[in-house]
């Protein structure tokens, strides 16, 4: 098993397709906090007016946010497809409410009227909450795992194993690995990129540090799932187009359509089991019942896509 | 006798087609056994099964003695190059085989220089293998099964697509793997001289059945010469063949028979024909060919 991970470690070191997917993340970062931070210059100076489509919908959230919290500290949603408040979302959810229908990805980034940052550590917790990550580790994932596939490479190491189930589970044990990684290097990459904007004038936030481990453990835990979910797709199919496909709809809401009509026909809310919601729902003022069902609905996800994915991998024939 | 592989009606089944039907075969400790079937006569199907890619439908595989569950614990000491080399081509060879011998947890140093030299590869350790020849990939892939030293080695077409000077070296790679190490190896090939020249026992597959499995003397012997006798009566040529003690013979048509002994005799045979007054139109010795007889074996009609 250790082996094995040695082995995918390195042909991850070794890929040229890990790195080029590691410089478009940072770059997405430092986009992010551009587009963001002229979106608040703009704001502030009262001519956000001017803007339409996506902006129109990110100022929404900033109004609709300051007049329900009626506090200074407004919300900003940024996203692909932000048609409404994306913190009714997460409120809604962590009250108990109904929850209610929220496609595309959104990042309620925590930035202040007069255009500063609360603080990194919270605008990276926001970031990272919104999912957008998971759009390019579906992909990474899949071509990694459905490379040893396609290439025929499967064949030399399944008939040197007794067991096939560690070869699909070490695959998952790496991919957590090089998720934590991905993570880490967000982090670096938005923390620069806020800092040269804000000519160093950037609150690390270490008074949420408490609250910020706990909770980026559950999301990176959150995030595992979310793959492990992705890769047991792909075993199951044989196909990388399916895994993709599946993981991005999945990202960008559709399976909010799932949950609507069972919501509908059985009066069943099953967006509380739902990965993506669970990692919507987990923010830095989230209380310990949220976190720890977000918790629960990960291990359980984790173990359910693991087991069905190793069960499907050591019976079927490899070639 | 002890075989390292020995299966009884072992058969493979895909939907409706059976790929590999009731095929029991043997191999021996240190022998290399000659897999001869045509595409599609069921040669991949039985060596997955035997590599535990591919999982029986029916029947019973036995590996270095083991049977039923445990023989999962002896697939780990087969090597293989099945179908096609299975190679990651964005990696170079030295990184391919980098990758397997981690996987099973070989750190000696030195080890891969050792396999890409033995294949011939040691210059094109750095290139990536999406440059590599047909050639080049086949003895990468002959590398990549040999990581960790199996004691059961099984190729599936390891020489195509090798200039006749590659199909010498690997000839030469898996005598002397056999020789010095005692390794069993089976291996299919559509050359099949190539494959006499190195095989000890062969095994012969039709349409997923095991049609004939014999040793390289059995198969010598019903390869060997005939003279090709053509003349204007083969009635009165047959007595003057008994006559001269010869009862190895067939006669093919009215004006044909083929003999099968005596090949070095041809002088007398044509003295004696032409004594009892029979016209000799054709005596010609014929060296039958190994595809020859695995044509006739399987059918060879049916490829017209």
């Amino acid at each position: 098993m250790l082996n094995l991970i040695r082995m995918n470690n390195y042909r991850v070191r070794h890929m040229t397709c890990m790195y080029v997917l590691v410089i478009i993340i940072c770059l997405f970062a430092v986009f992010s906090v551009s587009t963001i931070s002229a979106a608040v210059e703009e704001m502030a100076s009262g001519e956000y007016e001017e803007y339409d489509g996506m902006v129109d919908a990110m100022i929404a959230g900033y109004n609709d946010a300051a007049i329900e919290d009626g506090n200074e500290e407004g919300v900003i949603n940024i996203g692909i497809d932000a048609e409404e408040n994306g913190d009714a979302y997460k409120e809604g959810y962590e009250l108990g409410q109904e929850v209610s229908m929220n496609f595309g990805i959104v990042s309620n980034q925590p930035i202040q009227p007069d255009g500063t940052v609360s603080s990194y550590l919270a605008y990276y917790y926001e970031d990272i909450s919104s999912g957008l990550l998971l759009m390019f580790l579906t992909i990474a994932v899949v071509l990694f795992y459905n490379r040893e596939q396609n290439s025929g490479f499967i064949k030399n190491i399944s008939s040197k194993l007794t067991s096939r189930t560690s070869i699909f589970f070490s695959k998952f044990v790496t991919m957590g690995i090089y998720m934590l990684v991905i993570m880490l290097i967000t982090a670096v990459s938005e923390y620069f990129a806020l800092w040269i904007y804000y000519d160093g004038n950037l609150t690390f936030g270490i008074n949420v540090l408490d609250d910020f481990v706990p909770k980026f453990c559950v999301q990176l835990l959150l995030h595992i799932a979310f793959l492990s979910g992705v890769i047991m797709v792909t075993t199951v199919t044989k196909s990388s187009t399916m895994g993709i496909t599946i993981g991005i709809l999945a990202i960008t809401g559709f399976s909010d359509f799932i949950v609507l009509i069972i919501k509908v026909l059985l009066d069943f809310d099953m967006s509380k089991y739902l990965i993506r919601c669970n990692i919507a729902s987990v923010n830095l003022n989230s209380g310990s019942e949220v976190v720890n069902h977000a918790l629960l609905v990960g291990i359980i996800t984790i173990i359910v896509y693991n087991v069905i994915g190793c069960t499907w991998f050591a019976k079927r024939d490899i070639a | 006798m002890e075989y390292v592989v020995s299966t009884k009606g072992l058969t493979k089944v895909y939907g409706k087609h059976t790929a590999v039907d009731n095929v029991s075969l043997h191999i021996k400790r240190g022998e290399i056994y000659g897999f001869i079937g045509r595409n599609g006569a069921g040669k991949t199907t039985f060596m997955k099964m035997l590599t535990g890619l591919a999982a029986p439908t029916a029947g019973e595989l036995s590996l270095f003695g083991k049977t039923g569950e445990a023989v999962k614990s002896q697939t780990e000491r087969v090597g293989n190059l099945i179908e096609d080399p299975g190679l990651y081509p964005q990696f170079s060879g030295y990184q391919n085989l980098k990758c397997k011998c981690l996987a099973l947890g070989i750190h000696k140093e030195g080890y891969i220089e050792e396999l890409l030299a033995m294949v011939g590869l040691e210059a094109a350790a750095k290139k990536k293998v999406k440059k590599y020849s047909l050639g080049m990939k086949q003895r990468l892939g002959i590398a990549m099964a040999l990581v960790g030293g199996p004691d059961l080695l099984i190729l599936d077409e390891p020489i195509n697509g090798l200039d006749p000077q590659g199909i010498a070296e690997v000839r030469d790679i898996l005598l002397k793997l056999r020789d010095e190490q005692n390794m069993t190896i089976m291996i299919s090939s559509h050359i099949l001289e190539e494959l006499y020249k190195i095989a000890d026992t062969f095994g012969i597959i039709n349409k997923g059945k095991l049609i004939q499995e014999l040793s390289k003397e059995e198969l010598s012997s019903k390869c060997s010469d005939y003279i090709e006798l053509k003349c204007d009566d083969t009635s009165k040529a047959c007595p003057v063949l008994d006559g001269m003690g010869i009862s190895d013979y067939k006669v093919v048509d009215n004006d044909t028979i083929y003999i099968y002994e005596q090949v070095d005799n041809l002088g007398a045979i044509n003295k004696a024909l032409a004594n009892a007054d029979v016209m000799v139109n054709l005596l010609n010795v014929v060296q039958e060919r190994l595809e020859n007889y695995f044509l006739e074996l399987v059918g060879g009609e049916e490829n017209a």
